[in-house]
This record gives C-alpha cells, sequence and structure tokens, in this order.
C-alpha cells in the first residue's frame, strides 16, 4: 500500500475539476495509508489559500501539521484510528455507517453499481470498495476518466455520491475531529468535510 | 487563492472540455456550477498543488481481465494470496 503515482489525466479537464480531482486523489491517497515521507514533504510545501473560506483554514491547517509530521508518527496514528483487530477507533467502510455492519447491503448495492459503471475492485487489492479511500478514488475515476473511459457526466456524479458518500462520510469525518487519538488526521477529517460538503453542494446544482 | 492559476490552465483545457463532454444540454448549471467551485476554493486548491499530490494506490479500476462465462469461483491473485497465508 505504499506505491505513491503521480495522477495522469488522459482526458482534457476544466480547471475545477482537475481541481475535484486532486482533491479526491489527495483524500484517498491520505484513508489508504498513513502518510510517507514524500507525501508530508509534498503537502507541506504546496501553496497555502489565502481566502479566509473555511476549506482555506483547513487546507493551510493541513499544510502545517503536514510540516510537524513525520512518517513514522503518521503511521502510527493511522493504524491506532483505522485499524484494528475486531474493532477499530474510527471505521471508515460506509457499510459499517449506514447499517452498523460491515459488508452489509450497502456494499451490495455499492458493487451493484460500480458493475453497472463498468468499475470494480482489482483482484490483487483487498481493501472493500466501501473503504472511504477507494470511494474518493472511484470519484476521481468519474470526474478525470481514465485511458479509453470517458469522463462521467455530473449527473452519474451526483448519482453515485448521493448514494454511497454523502449519506455518511460527514459522521465519519466528526467522528475523527472527536476522537481522542486524532492528531494530524483530525486535520484530515476536518479538509476532508469542508470538500466534500462544496463537492456535493456543487454537484446538487442543477 | 491563486485566480492566475486558473486562468494559466483554463485557456487550454477549458476550450477543450467543452467539445469533449457529451452533456452539453446542461450548460447553464455548468457554469454556475464552475463559478461556485471556484469562489469556495475547491479549484484553488488543484491548481496550486498540482505537483504535491499523489494518487490513492489504485484499487478500483476497470476490469482488466474479461470476465470468464462462469460467475462462480475464480482463483483470482487474492485467493492465491490467501491461500499462500494458509500453508504451513
Amino acid at each position: 500500500m505504499s506505491a505513491v503515482a503521480t495522477v495522469t489525466l488522459t482526458h482534457p479537464l476544466s480547471p475545477e475539476d482537475r481541481g475535484r480531482c486532486e482533491f479526491y486523489a489527495l483524500l484517498g491517497r491520505l484513508y489508504s495509508d498513513g502518510p510517507d515521507a514524500r507525501l508530508l514533504k509534498a503537502i507541506a510545501s504546496a501553496a497555502r489559500m489565502e481566502d479566509g473560506t473555511p476549506l482555506a483554514s483547513a487546507w493551510n491547517r493541513l499544510i502545517d501539521a503536514s510540516s510537524a509530521m513525520d512518517a513514522e508518527a503518521g503511521a502510527q496514528e493511522y493504524t491506532d484510528l483505522f485499524i484494528g483487530v475486531g474493532k477499530c477507533e474510527i471505521n471508515l467502510h460506509g457499510s459499517h455507517w449506514v447499517s452498523g455492519f460491515m459488508m452489509e447491503k450497502p456494499l451490495v448495492d455499492l458493487r451493484t453499481d460500480l458493475c453497472a459503471l463498468g468499475l470494480a475492485r482489482r483482484d490483487d487489492v483487498v481493501m472493500l470498495e466501501d473503504h472511504l479511500s477507494a470511494l474518493c478514488e472511484t470519484m476521481r475515476l468519474l470526474i478525470a476518466g481514465q485511458d479509453e473511459r470517458k469522463p462521467a457526466s455530473i449527473a452519474t456524479q451526483r448519482a453515485f455520491f448521493e448514494r454511497h458518500i454523502a449519506s455518511w462520510v460527514f459522521l465519519c469525518c466528526t467522528a475523527i475531529r472527536e476522537s481522542a487519538i486524532a492528531n494530524y488526521y483530525a486535520c484530515v477529517a476536518e479538509l476532508t468535510a469542508q470538500y466534500l460538503a462544496i463537492d456535493r453542494d456543487a454537484l446538487a446544482m442543477d | 487563492m491563486s485566480d492566475t492559476s486558473h486562468r494559466d490552465t483554463s485557456s487550454t483545457s477549458q476550450r477543450d472540455i467543452s467539445t469533449a463532454t457529451p452533456a452539453k444540454a446542461a450548460r447553464s448549471p455548468d457554469a454556475a456550477r464552475r463559478r461556485f467551485l471556484l469562489a469556495f476554493g475547491a479549484g484553488a486548491a488543484g491548481a496550486a498543488s498540482a505537483s504535491a499530490l499523489a494518487a490513492a494506490p489504485a484499487v478500483i479500476a476497470d476490469p482488466a481481465q474479461p470476465q470468464p462465462a462462469s460467475q462462480g469461483y475464480r482463483e483470482t491473485e487474492h485467493v492465491r494470496r490467501y491461500y499462500a497465508t494458509t500453508r504451513l
């Protein structure tokens, strides 16, 4: 899970869709595993947003947190928060939040929808499709397309987001922020909540 | 928020997208959405940090292999790895 690849876009995208892709790519990466040294350095040296919006504050706090964090502590925090035997502090799977159990009907619904979109989990991956990281990556794929796959329509993106992400992700972010053991990931969760609220509202425009 | 960086990129790609996307019926909601996203900086951080961001390990993909006719058991890499862990 330590593989880090730079995003390459195969379809021309508008600047705001490119921004959305990069947010989803970053969030997908941060929820897939603890941040490694290269990622922390990259975030720490990214440009700050100076427009005073809640998203800008959250982004700037993540920049500050990334420059103060080291990879070992990041990996430890990720493990403490999101990985546990039996029960973890914060569960990142949608099914858990929607139905109360892992691998319940919400995951079945998600797999059905992914199948209709021509998407599936890779054979070499053990992460479930309703993991927040996988959902972020799916959104990125829908927005950007890949190789032969064209970017999905806004209607498709909106349907996927509302059906599989919107109903639980904000509760999950709040739980991370309020967790006593979250430090770096409290910043990540704040950015996630701020960003996804904007994307939800943007997708709802019709 | 670095407005200049939007315009740098928009001149090339914004033109392309208008011809490339099939959804041309809903033009004005798209424009509103664009203004909304840019106003809240959702485009800005992306533009600002384009070089910084890394993709997640690929979890979801177009199924690379053709699906076999049977929907039953398949020996996937995942299954092979599972069996590898059960070997004594």
